[in-house]
């Protein structure tokens, strides 16, 4: 160990050797990897080391694609506005600026909404989930059912503000959990998050993520099979829509594997995986399309996001590491983070472009109240920005009273951080202690428009016995509608049979 | 010359004598002049080589122990490799700077993603329940690092992630972390008194 542990004092670790022996005991438990030749040369390539003096981080393009995606940001595969004419689509070979694929990916084809619920899926549970299939069918599919004895052990933020119906996927103790792996669930609402029942089974259906708006809710998965990990049901990527509370579910077509799912009003927006001339990890497409839609492959409209770096700002998502993405919609753009980029596509356009982040990696929000405000910053710097232009240049706020873990903003200018020193409200050079959350696990910050924000944990319930130490609690959240003057705090949800 | 931090690594394997390996890298590096800047791009790949053939295995066995996952693990160092070869012309210490990033990554990892896994140990009372209530368990089987690094503020963790289990030296954390070396002290000092009392109650 480090023989400057004793400068610090006399008998400094002699006082807490247990400190030093629990450190000890892991440091033993590390088990070194090879360092071999095949990862070696996947770090020269992905450094761009293939050509000398090549184009770092474009090695993965190839002929014409590679050649447009130096020129361009995007792809426009097929534009359609409200009301508004088809795009006309220049030759896929032509270098413009505005590209339009002669092909499009295959639709997900599945058409067994039950799949994944196969014996061998829900033998791998572990908790026999798959065996309680108590909605009736009105129409479309029943999916199962959760297991009524298994532990729901977190559940997360709910979505569904603008009806009655509210969702939010729970993690259920599953004998996966123990490999860093998620067992989701949903959980339904009817009354506005007041009440909530334990529904589908999402981990022995291959669903991962959930939203719910005016009155539907959507499910959608990865692609799982090709899994070999141990417990994880053999899935394909689907999306689905229950318009019935998530009693039965049909199916929506999509252009590929599902990353995520947003709603915003009433659109409907989904980001797919790989693009037309390109493979999974190196671009995405993103479809917009009305809430109701059964087909999601083509809607008002639908652009490549591709041109940033897919591997520089690399993410490790669980469970394992399945890639997805993230969606802000606005008023005036859709924001997604995926494939190593964030990228705006601005209301009526169907070209999207990549946000340059004002630092590599950078964390990024839009600020919903303002036409074009982003807020950027980098965890566990004092590095926060302001954006006035959808990126396209940045302000680093200043005087800042700590390390910033996470920041948000409704109007791009007044801002709510968490930092090392607690959470402030107020703009560059004037912040205010928001004393009320100070002992919370903050992870995230929300700006819900107006002048509402959200601080809170990662969780909206965490079973009792799941409180971190010191009283810290991962599913704290606080609302202010008021700008940040006063908070409330917000309880957490009533999942039943909970601990 | 910067006066390099001695490096005292031994337990992960890591050649006694990478002090001195380091320290003439960071000499070849220091005498570059514009005009061998061509030159530089092999320069470049053979240190950072040089580097991976040393840290690589510790590095990613490191990362998967934080995450649970050798595959994560492997990725993450991976990944920190990838942007040490990118900016490898600013790095001044190698394998504090790798510690630090995939440090970095695993705490953005454990921040959005994977929250569950470490739920549950909890939940189940923190014991492995193969190795029972009754006997003396290994210190490493009661909490995972991460439990112990979570359960102290933010400001805390990275400075004892980095020294306590990354085995880096007071002052290359501080240099790392932008700190003064006596803050880092004390900040260590305070997580060590916190960790105590919650390492004494689950023993």
């Amino acid at each position: 160990m480090n023989d400057d542990l004793n400068r610090w004092g006399p008998g400094a670790d002699r006082e807490e050797p247990v400190v030093e022996e629990f450190f000890a005991a892991h440091r033993r438990a590390v088990v070194e990897h090879d360092a071999d030749e095949q990862t070696w040369e996947a770090i020269r390539v992905r450094a761009g080391r293939t050509g000398r003096g090549g184009r770092g981080g474009l090695w993965f393009l190839g002929g014409v694609v590679a050649a447009t995606a130096a020129a361009t940001t995007a792809f426009l595969l097929a534009g359609q506005g409200l009301g508004g004419d088809v795009a006309e689509a220049p030759p896929a070979s032509t270098p413009t600026d505005q590209v339009v694929a002669t092909s499009t990916a295959a639709p997900s084809t599945t058409d067994d909404t039950t799949a994944g619920t196969t014996d061998g899926a829900s033998d791998t549970t572990g908790t026999g989930a798959a065996e309680e299939p108590v909605a009736e069918p009105s129409t479309g599919t029943v999916l199962p059912m959760l297991d009524p004895d298994a532990t729901i052990a977190v559940a997360g933020h709910p979505s569904g503000d603008e009806s009655p119906l509210r969702v939010s996927v729970g993690q259920y103790d599953c004998e996966a959990g123990e490999r860093e792996w998620a067992c989701p669930a949903l959980l339904v609402s009817e009354d506005s998050g007041q009440t909530w029942t334990r529904t589908v089974d999402m981990f022995t259906s291959g669903f991962y993520g959930a939203v719910s708006a005016r009155g539907h809710i959507w499910m959608w998965g990865p692609d799982l099979t090709d899994t070999d990990r141990d417990d994880i049901p053999v899935t394909p990527s689907r999306l689905v829509r229950s318009d019935d509370g998530g009693q039965t579910w049909v199916e929506v077509a999509t252009r590929g594997t599902t990353l995520g799912v947003e709603t915003f009003r009433s659109t409907l927006v989904v980001v797919t995986e790989g693009c037309a001339g390109g493979g999974p990890e190196e671009c995405a497409e993103v479809v917009v399309t009305d809430l109701t839609a059964d087909d999601a492959t083509s809607g008002r409209r639908t652009a490549t996001l591709e041109g940033a770096d897919p591997l520089l700002c690399t993410t490790f998502p669980a469970p394992g590491d399945l890639p997805r993405a993230e969606i802000y919609a606005t008023y005036d753009a859709v924001y997604v983070e995926a494939v190593g980029g964030v990228y705006r596509l601005a209301d009526g356009a169907s070209v999207a472009s990549v946000v340059e982040r004002p630092r590599d990696c950078a964390d990024v929000l839009p600020a919903p109240e303002s036409k074009d405000g982003l807020v950027a910053w980098e965890p566990g710097t004092a590095a926060v920005w302001t954006s006035a232009d959808g990126g396209a240049s940045w302000q680093e706020v200043t005087d800042l009273p700590g390390g910033v873990s996470a920041a948000a903003s409704n109007d791009g200018t007044r801002m709510v951080i968490d930092t090392d020193q607690g959470v402030f409200v107020g703009t560059g050079g004037a912040w205010v202690r928001v004393t009320s959350v100070d002992e919370a696990e903050v992870s995230e910050i929300w700006p819900l428009g107006g002048e509402s924000v959200r601080v809170s944990g990662r969780y909206r319930y965490v079973a009792p016995d799941l409180v971190q130490h010191d009283g810290r609690d991962l599913a704290a959240s606080w609302l202010t509608e008021d700008g940040g003057q006063t908070w409330t705090e917000e309880p957490q949800l009533a999942i039943p049979g909970a601990p | 010359m910067r006066q390099e931090t001695p490096n005292r690594r031994g337990r992960t394997g890591v050649p006694e004598d990478m002090t001195t390996i380091m320290g003439d890298l960071t000499a070849v590096r220091e005498r570059r002049r514009p005009a061998a800047r061509a030159a530089a791009f092999d320069v470049a790949e053979s240190e950072v080589r040089e580097v991976y053939l040393a840290h690589f295995g510790a590095l990613a066995g490191w990362a998967a122990h934080l995450v649970g996952d050798p595959d994560l693990g492997h990725d993450m160092a991976t990944e920190a490799f990838v942007r040490l070869l990118r900016s490898w012309e600013s790095v001044e210490l190698a394998r504090p700077w790798l510690y630090t990033t995939v440090g970095n990554l695993v705490k953005d990892h454990w921040r959005k993603r994977g929250r569950e896994s470490a739920a549950y140990r909890r939940f189940q009372g923190g014991v492995d329940p193969e190795v029972g209530q009754t006997s003396r368990v290994d210190p490493a089987t009661v909490l995972t690092v991460r439990d112990a690094v979570e359960s102290l503020p933010e400001r805390l963790r990275m400075a004892v992630l980095l020294h306590y289990f990354g085995d880096l030296t007071v002052a290359e954390v501080a240099r790392q972390l932008g700190k003064a070396d006596g803050t880092i002290k004390s900040d260590l000092h305070e997580a060590r008194r916190r960790l105590a009392v919650i390492l004494e109650g689950v023993r």
